[in-house]
């Protein structure tokens, strides 16, 4: 019996979450999160507006997110973002912090 | 009579549930000053109680950076003139249930009586999830209710809701985020500047006005969105910002109760959609299967909706008949026919290209597919400077332009919607086919075909629409950095999950479409077609009696009573006096006015007006010009053809002036139903006055350079 939504990452374990940043160790992009990996988001650097709307969205710290793929030639991302799948420009998508979660990939 | 409000995120089964709750008791209408159209509908329950049943917007979040969000916002807080609703449903989808709840969260922090229905829930079965509801509405504070709205299961359970809701007014959902210390200071600075506008209202009406856009609270109160990011300043760090902060402790709250009330029997599999996906989204694969389906779709637009465009002709030209023959001839008849059944005619003529294009749009919209076509065309139509969301409607537009206008509203950033509306008229439309003809078929017939096999008039057909599409994407580009600033929203979209489309949906779709089409697109389209018919009609013209006589006499002299040489010379007669009564008209002498203007593109007055005429739609140039040499005219390939060549004998025609002309026709909008379509989507004049002008600004530049340069080098 699998959660459908784990907790955010600072709810479980805040000191695990924070000291990973701290160190900006294993800070990749969402971009650069390989196909089929589940990564959790860990922020999301673009100020403004886009940036409110993607927290509204659900990448917020901790959510699961998996790339599904990229389309050819730079194209836009398809992304499974907790529960939903949506696709978004690449632009965006560089701005999305994210950690590969270890252990089982569930996308 | 209770008000019952429905709001939810696209794609959760909103409109499903509208149309199971009201029927067929339902209208659409617009709100004011805005392009978002509202739905309101009637219900009678079981018990006999009845509702008003509002349809609001589909947002993801209320914070508003799009008019739909603004508006929903606006109907809930009471701030449309609606009286205050008794019960807001919130439609949710229970397989994706966090991103959802944010919006309950936000609207029960408003303080308005929620109720959570539940929806999908076959679908959340299928996906192995199992929801403890009992648990669900205590977390929540408010009622859930389990609904598979597709199905009309759960409608009764949902109509008791409403009344324990809205018998209580108050229900509070205990779920309302908690404000951290730097939030309820942010909150508190924000109500000094919000001063009336919160006095009174709860703490998430402060927080929509800190969170929404500066543009649209500027548009509301001018001048305070500024004021808000002075009193609560924007972090350095976009991820320390206070206004993060509320969506993050809104899901915050959120994420431990979907933890606990939704369980998972089965582990996550690959849904069926992902699997489709495999294919439909294909570099390769993926890519041909658009083709065919983007082929298929124009197809049905450009072709396959000939044979009702014929039908909607053939029956207006009956009922025109009839008009005719049952009035006697005169200014009332002619007003009548010429004026209003024209613009009638002119506006059901439309319907069956506009079905087909909503008929298809609602197929690719219901079964998913429409967000996959954005993805796929997405980088290529960055390239060009248009959002992948455009491809369809500049598609249609190739058709023709009214159809493409009112599909652009299946896009979401107005900015973009907007800048799409201003250049479909660019793609070039089947009303242009005729004109393309009338000239080619005249200047170029006898040329030698280009390396053996291409004909020049087929090339510059297609020159034509190169030239149209190149423009269209130049215009773009100079408008997306001037008259439509800002906009050009990063493709960000929900990719939902591949459905069946239902039948009763898209029916509904297109009614609604048609209505609102016939009605007030409609009305524009008469209005100014029967002002084009003044234009053309008035002053009256009469043959003075003596010459009437003397050419009738002239014809009994000359002919044998009811042989067709009679028929034929009575004939040349009307046709001189159709001739006279349009050279005499305000629109011949607005024709011969304009020659000047016109002259240096190669036009004389004849063509000026046929421009003039041919506003009711650019086909109408071949009869009018037919009307202007005294001519006969039906709709056939060699009547077509011998205008042309009437045209070339006069010299008002020469190669160089009819590609003059064909460029002229592929820019410039000369088309009333466009313009009165530009008018319904942006509910107002000033964007269609704007295509006007810079559309026919940029014919006559482009004419003009085409026209100069040809005579320079020695054509004429
Ligand atoms: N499986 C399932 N599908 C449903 C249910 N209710 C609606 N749908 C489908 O979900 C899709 C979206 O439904 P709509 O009613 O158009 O949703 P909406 O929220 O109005 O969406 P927008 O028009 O985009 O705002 C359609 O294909 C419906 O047939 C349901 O209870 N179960």
């Amino acid at each position: 019996m699998d959660p459908v939504v784990a907790l955010p990452a600072p709810l479980l374990h805040p000191l695990v979450a924070r000291s990973g940043d701290r160190q900006g160790k294993e800070r990749h992009a969402l971009t650069d999160l390989a196909v089929g990996v589940l990564g959790r988001v860990q922020g999301v650097e673009l100020a403004g507006a886009m940036g409110e709307r993607l927290v509204e969205l659900g990448f917020t710290h901790g959510a699961p997110v998996t790339v599904l793929r990229r389309a050819p030639f730079g194209g836009p991302l398809q992304v499974r973002l907790r529960d939903f799948m949506l696709s978004l420009r690449r632009e965006q998508a560089d701005a999305i912090r994210v950690r590969p979660a270890e252990g089982k990939g569930d996308a | 009579m209770l008000e019952v409000a429905l709001a939810g995120n696209p794609n959760t089964g909103k409109t499903t549930l509208f149309n199971t709750l009201t029927g067929a008791h339902a209208h659409v209408g617009n709100y004011p000053g805005i392009t978002v159209e509202r739905r309101v509908g009637t219900r009678t329950c079981a018990n006999g109680e009845t509702w008003r049943v509002h349809d609001l917007p589909g947002c993801y979040s209320l914070a508003a950076h799009s008019p739909e969000e603004e508006i929903a916002h606006q109907a809930l807080t009471g701030r449309l003139g609606d009286a205050p609703f008794d019960a807001v449903v919130v439609v949710l989808d229970a397989t994706n249930l966090a991103r959802n709840l944010l919006l309950l969260v936000q609207i029960a922090e408003l303080d308005l009586p929620v109720i959570a229905a539940l929806n999908m829930m076959d679908a959340a079965a299928a996906e192995g999830l199992d929801l403890d509801l009992v648990g669900l509405a205590a977390d929540l504070g408010c009622p859930c209710v389990p609904m598979i709205a597709r199905k009309g299961i759960g409608i009764p359970l949902l109509e008791q809701a409403v009344r324990d809701v809205a018998g209580r007014r108050q229900v509070k959902p205990s779920l309302v985020s908690v404000p951290s210390a730097e939030m309820r200071r942010a909150i508190e600075q924000a109500r000094v500047v919000l001063g009336d506008l919160v006095d009174g209202r709860s703490d998430g009406e402060v927080l929509w006005w800190l969170c929404s856009d500066r543009s649209i609270v500027d548009r509301l109160q001018p001048g305070l969105g500024k004021r808000l990011e002075l009193a609560v300043p924007r972090a350095q760090d976009p991820t320390r910002d206070v206004r993060r902060q509320v969506t993050e402790s809104r899901y915050a709250r959120i994420d431990p109760i979907v933890m606990r009330r939704v369980r998972r029997v089965r582990p996550r599999a690959q849904t069926p959609s992902e699997r489709i996906d495999r294919w439909a989204l294909h570099p390769v694969i993926g890519t041909g299967l658009f083709v065919v389906a983007m082929a298929l779709l124009f197809q049905a637009v450009f072709l396959w909706a000939n044979p009702a465009i014929e039908a909607v002709d053939h029956g207006m030209a009956w009922v025109t008949g009839l008009v005719h023959g049952a009035l006697p001839p005169g200014l009332l008849s002619d007003i009548l026919v010429d004026g209003v059944l024209s613009g009638v005619a002119g506006t059901l003529v439309f319907l069956p290209q506009i079905l087909m294009l909503f008929l298809g749009i609602a197929l690719l919209e219901d079964s998913g597919y429409l967000a996959r076509t954005a993805f796929l065309v997405d980088r290529l139509m960055a390239r060009v400077g248009l959002p992948g969301k455009a491809f369809v409607p500049l598609l249609s537009s190739f058709a023709c332009a009214v159809p493409g206008i009112m599909a652009t509203r299946t896009m979401g950033d107005r900015r973009d919607r907007l800048l799409t509306m201003l250049v479909a008229p660019l793609m070039s439309c089947s009303a242009r086919l005729p004109v393309y003809t009338l000239v080619t078929a005249a200047v170029f017939a006898g040329t030698a075909p280009v390396l053996g096999f291409l004909s020049v008039g087929g090339l510059v057909v297609a020159a034509m629409y190169g030239l149209g599409f190149l423009l269209a994407v130049a215009a773009a580009f100079v408008l997306r950095r001037t008259a439509v600033k800002g906009g050009g929203a990063p493709l960000l979209l929900e990719m939902p999950p591949y459905r069946w489309p239902r039948p009763r949906n898209i029916l509904r779709a297109l009614k609604d479409r048609a209505w609102v089409f016939v009605t007030q697109t409609g009305a524009v389209i008469v209005a100014l077609s029967v002002l084009l018919w003044v234009l053309m009609a008035f002053p009256r013209f009469q043959l003075p009696a003596e010459e009437l006589a003397s050419r009738q006499a002239v014809v009994a002299q000359t002919t044998a009573p009811d042989s067709p040489q009679r028929v034929e010379a009575l004939r040349v007669i009307e046709r001189d006096v159709e001739r006279r009564q349009l050279e005499q008209s305000i629109a011949g002498h607005l024709g011969k006015a304009i020659e000047p203007l016109i002259a240096p593109l190669g036009f004389d007055w004849r063509i000026g007006i046929g421009l003039i005429g041919s506003f009711a739609a650019r086909e109408v140039l071949v009869p009018v010009m037919a009307q202007v040499y005294g001519r006969g005219h039906d709709d056939s390939d060699e009547a077509v053809s011998a205008v042309g060549q009437t045209m070339l004998r006069s010299g008002t025609l020469t190669p160089l002036r009819g590609v003059s002309l064909m460029v002229f026709f592929a820019i410039a909008m000369q088309c009333l139903s466009t313009v009165a379509t530009l008018k319904r989507e942006t509910n107002g004049w000033k964007w269609p006055v704007f295509a006007l002008t810079y559309l026919n600004a940029l014919a006559w530049i482009a004419s003009f350079v085409v026209y100069q340069i040809g005579a320079a080098l020695g054509y004429a």
